[in-house]
């Protein structure tokens, strides 16, 4: 049942925002387009942690160590959370603050994959002869 | 029958990564951040797929191997020995910290009362050590330099005594709020600006030697 309430927020939250740039009032419709999408967000939590702990059962099956899985989650959640204020920005119609944001997320996903990369190199080194 | 082991362990490895990153596939956001995603995961499949070649090459090394072996070991990173060497050394600077304070006030009172520190119980915040949430102090009189034969007893008048919980041994350590325990907590405060409500006094008045160093909490 929770998939009504979330298309009927969602359905909800669209039409009023059509009906305010109707208005002229375009910055409640960006007030109400973050709310919705925080609000959708936050229902979706739980179960997203129900998600991950399974991951991170299947993860403790494999010889693969924990730190490298822990840094792929990290890395999707700041996709997320970059998409969301990019997507925001974009709507009320400000394309560079979303690149910026972009931005940010990619750099930021950079730097945490870095361990990983290093990891690889530090392998590869100890295989050759 | 070690090659079938290795060879086994290392295709559940390959499977349940796969399996797993199939997951993440699905949790995707679908954006231009996808292709960074799909970077790391790639890294992660090949970390999955030349890791067991490393222990195939080990266990026929030379010294040559040994030495370069035991110098990587010791620059891997481990996020979770980091963790652990940082709550340890949190707990050491801890207990460093108490007992500097603790001696720190022993000398203090000792220079500048006529009483002497038996045993200190210091409550801490958790969080932050510079916040003492409670200090106990047991305190008995200082022996004259030529009474301290070992058999003396020490007898100490009291002569304000409020107790303020029956159930525990505070006939033994009384909180005793005549002018001497005002004057100690108002030293502590001016010294170590702990508040005055926080800091309880109790006099040691049993015999030498018969104290179990034990506060009622």
């Amino acid at each position: 049942m929770e998939i009504l309430q979330i298309v009927t927020i969602g359905i909800v939250s669209t039409v009023l925002v059509v009906l305010l740039r109707q208005w002229d009032r375009p910055e409640f419709a960006i007030i109400v387009s973050i709310v919705t999408g925080i609000f959708i967000i936050s229902m979706l939590l739980d179960k997203l942690k129900y998600i991950i702990d399974t991951l991170s059962q299947l993860i403790r099956y494999t010889n693969m160590e924990s730190a490298y899985f822990t840094i792929v989650l990290k890395i999707i959640g700041i996709a997320y959370i970059v998409e969301f204020g990019a997507e925001i920005s974009r709507d009320a119609g400000e394309e560079a603050i979303a690149s910026k944001v972009e931005l940010g997320g990619k750099i930021i996903i950079m730097v945490l994959a870095m361990p990983i990369l290093l990891a690889l190199i530090d392998l590869i080194i100890k295989i050759l002869p | 029958m070690k090659l079938i082991s290795f060879v086994k362990h290392w295709l559940q490895d390959i499977i349940m990564i796969f399996i797993i990153i199939t997951l993440i596939e699905i949790l995707l956001p679908n954006s231009n951040m996808r292709k960074y995603i799909n970077m790391v995961v790639g890294f992660l499949i090949i970390l999955v797929l030349i890791s067991p070649f490393l222990k195939l090459l080990n266990q026929n090394y030379n010294i040559d191997d040994l030495i370069s072996e035991i110098h990587i070991e010791t620059s891997d990173y481990n996020l979770e020995d980091e963790s652990e060497l940082l709550s340890t050394q949190d707990e050491q600077i801890k207990e460093l910290y108490i007992n500097r304070f603790k001696s720190e006030l022993e000398k203090l009172i000792y220079e500048t009362s006529n009483y002497k520190v038996d045993y200190i119980n210091i409550y801490i915040n958790e969080e932050k050590f510079e916040e003492l949430q409670q200090l106990e102090i047991l305190v008995s009189e200082k022996e004259k330099e030529e009474d301290e034969t070992k058999d003396s007893i020490v007898t100490v008048e009291i002569k304000d005594v409020s107790i303020k919980d029956i159930n525990n041994e505070m006939d033994l350590h009384k909180e005793f709020l005549e002018w001497d325990a005002v004057e100690l907590k108002k030293i502590i405060y001016q010294n170590f600006d702990i508040p005055k409500e926080n800091i309880k006094i109790f006099l040691n008045s049993s015999k030498v030697g018969e104290l179990d160093g034990k506060f009622g909490e």
